[in-house]
């Protein structure tokens, strides 16, 4: 699971990582009281207990972890919320694959604050493109700057958002925007930039002055896309997202429009995705920057035999890699993804733990993965195992999820916030393919027309829909499929089979539904 | 879930180009799914004049399933509790696929003009409703001032 804060638990004692710190109540009283402001030392030490229970809670349903609870107290004043944030942006290590995650939680869970608050934050660094580009930049602030500043973005909408959108702290984001950059900083310059753009008149803002500038910095940055440094292949994926989606640059094609598919014939399917996931135009590298749990299946779908693919790993933060049919659900706001349910399981490198029905199963042979690292993931129908594999060491075979599937699995995966992976369902030769096994891989044996191949920016599709007419007899509950049954007795019609399948009684009349008679053409 | 389903782009589209009058839906700008929505105090009710915001999400089964509405304006009201979550019997086991986000937002409207006490969410507010009526009558006009009316 990957999940907000409020509700986690840990399973059993094995997994609850140890805090790093004695009793905080017990340096309260050490020290001298100051009555309204909390020493910053203590709040420097919750917000690192933060981050050491956001890499341990695995489970939901349980109250809020104690650091958080204590932060949340302190954030309740806009004096203890700017002493957060402060505390936030310096001791935030920059490689804990948990830092940004630990932020989000943390702005995510404690009062929203006013844009006055936010203001007096952002005057107090003097954010302002001098800040970004005199002087030795410390990389691990700065960082932590920008994505304390997404967070609050993705937060605040409407004239909040634009009112915290203000010209020095405009600058001080594109500042960073150029290849001599440290690429942490630019990540996250690139995400907050994009959290504000939600709100449209700050995406005008920010797209004229991305225009006056010499040279467009996304065009320059989108070049890093397919780097084999994962830092800036992540500034690229994110710069080329930007132009595909919300900064539209006049005259360069969408990347869908001249990506060479030629050769590739299973993906991501763009239509089968939650909400926020953003997909690469070749349908095979995912990225989630939101604070929900975003999933994906692939477009091919194998019900007998021996199939493999491998995903390599981008950033080593928590997702859930493996196998799913179309009855999983991807409840990404509640923060259950593939290996949540009856109907998936999965794998989670960081935490170390295969996931079936929502269970956690501790692994302990292998390392956490790393950028670069590979997860091959194997199913055997016919066996009926699921074996997962990082860098070729093989993990122990799972075989729950046969007990209630058969056939109809897809490749699938969930992301937590900040997370990137790319998948490999045989375009290229696997790097560590399975010896002891015949198997198939389903680039191999996919079919898909150009149209299915196209991986469409989302507000292109959407718009597409709407101009889509409705015909005449279409079901008039999902308006997809052709009206073609009749319930009975109630004779009531104007419904699709799969819709209908779905009813319990008539939609019109709340009759039972005894018989549905095919309409004859 | 994935692709946004066709109906609910064609219920929007048609809440923007045919609004219910007295109601405004806006889908978010990056959550089809979730809409913010503003009723107004139907007239000849102690709500009238009040200008109260809800905020309506599709969950991923829509249309099998009802839309989740909450009142985010405070609101005295037997139906409706402190949390802003709505008794309203076709939100739950009278939902009907048949219906949509326009007959639910009729169905709040009309449900501000006529309350029902002896359906209750909030129990105090209901009690009071049914003894001393006029009371609870001020106080549903009271909260309406203070807390619909300052946008």
């Amino acid at each position: 699971m990957g999940d907000c804060c409020c509700k986690e638990k840990e399973p059993d004692e094995t997994i609850y990582a140890p805090t790093t710190t004695p009793v905080v109540s017990a340096m309260i009283d050490n020290r001298l009281r100051i009555p309204k402001v909390v020493e910053p030392k203590i709040v420097d030490q919750l917000v690192l207990e933060m981050l050491t229970v956001a890499a341990s809670r695995v489970d939901t349903d349980e109250e809020s972890p104690v650091p958080l609870v204590k932060l949340h107290v302190i954030a309740d004043k806009e004096e203890g919320w700017i002493q957060m944030v402060t505390s936030m942006v310096n001791v935030i290590p920059l490689e804990d694959p948990f830092g940004p995650t630990a932020i989000s939680i943390l702005l995510d869970d404690c009062p929203l604050p006013s844009k006055e608050s936010v203001i007096r934050v952002t005057r107090m660094y003097a954010l302002s493109a001098e800040r970004a580009t005199i002087g030795d930049v410390n990389t691990r602030v700065e960082r932590n700057i920008c994505v304390v500043l997404g967070c609050i973005a993705e937060k605040l909408v409407g004239p909040n958002s634009m009112a915290v959108l203000t010209n020095d702290t405009l600058e001080y984001l594109l500042a960073f925007l150029t290849p001599n950059s440290a690429p942490y900083i630019v990540l996250f310059a690139l995400i907050a930039l994009e959290k504000y753009a939600h709100t449209t008149e700050n995406k005008l803002t920010i797209k004229n002055r991305f225009e006056q500038l010499d040279e467009h910095p996304l065009l320059e940055l989108e070049k890093y896309a397919d780097s084999d440094n994962y830092l800036w292949r992540q500034v690229g994926f994110c710069a080329n997202w930007l132009l595909d989606n919300l900064f539209i640059v006049e005259g360069r094609k969408l990347s869908y429009e001249t990506v060479d598919m030629s050769g590739i014939n299973a993906l991501l399917n763009c239509h089968d995705v939650s909400e926020y996931l953003q997909i690469s135009s070749n349908g095979l590298e995912a990225r989630c920057d939101s604070y929900s749990f975003e999933s994906v299946r692939c477009t091919f779908q194998v019900d007998s035999g021996c199939w493999y693919y491998e995903s390599i790993i981008i950033t080593s933060g928590v997702m859930q890699i493996g196998w799913a049919t179309k009855n999983s659900h991807f409840l990404n706001e509640e923060g259950y993804g593939i290996g949540d349910d009856m109907f998936s399981l999965s794998y989670d490198g960081c935490r170390k733990l295969v996931w079936y029905n929502a269970k956690p199963t501790r692994v302990t042979h292998v390392p956490a993965w790393r950028p670069g690292d590979v997860l091959g993931c194997l199913i055997d129908i016919t066996k009926k195992e699921v074996i997962f594999s990082l860098n070729g060491q093989r993990l122990s075979i799972c075989n729950e999820i046969f007990e209630t599937t058969k056939y109809g699995f897809f490749a699938a995966a969930s992301f937590m916030a900040y997370q990137q992976c790319r998948f490999n369902f045989g375009y290229e030769p696997f790097k560590y393919p399975p010896v002891d096994r015949e198997f198939s891989a389903f680039n191999d044996y996919g079919e898909l027309t150009d149209e299915q191949k196209k991986v469409i920016p989302r507000r292109i599709y959407l718009e597409q829909l709407r101009c889509s007419s409705v015909k005449e007899d279409s079901c008039t509950l999902c308006f997809d499929d052709t009206a073609c049954c009749i319930l009975e007795p109630c004779g009531h019609r104007g419904f699709c089979s799969v819709c209908t399948s779905q009813l319990k009684d008539c939609p019109m009349c709340r009759a039972d539904i005894l018989n549905v008679k095919r309409e004859i053409t | 879930m994935a692709a946004l389903p066709r109906r609910i782009i064609k219920e929007t589209q048609r809440l923007m180009q045919e609004p219910v009058p007295g109601i405004s839906a806006v889908p978010s700008e990056n959550n089809a799914r979730y809409f913010h929505v503003i009723v107004t105090g139907p007239e000849d009710s102690p709500f009238e004049g009040g200008l109260f915001k809800l905020e309506l999400f599709l969950p991923e089964d829509y249309p099998m399933s009802a839309p989740k509405v909450r009142f985010i304006t405070k609101i005295y009201h037997p139906n409706i509790d402190r949390l802003g979550r709505i008794c309203l019997d076709i939100l739950k086991d009278k939902w009907s696929p048949a219906l949509q986000i326009r007959t639910v937002l009729l169905s709040i409207q009309a449900l501000l003009s006529a309350p029902n006490p002896d359906d209750p969410l909030a129990n105090d507010v209901a009690e009071l409703w049914k003894v001393n009526e006029s009371e609870a009558i001020r106080n549903a006009k009271e909260w309406t001032r203070r807390y619909a009316m300052d946008n």
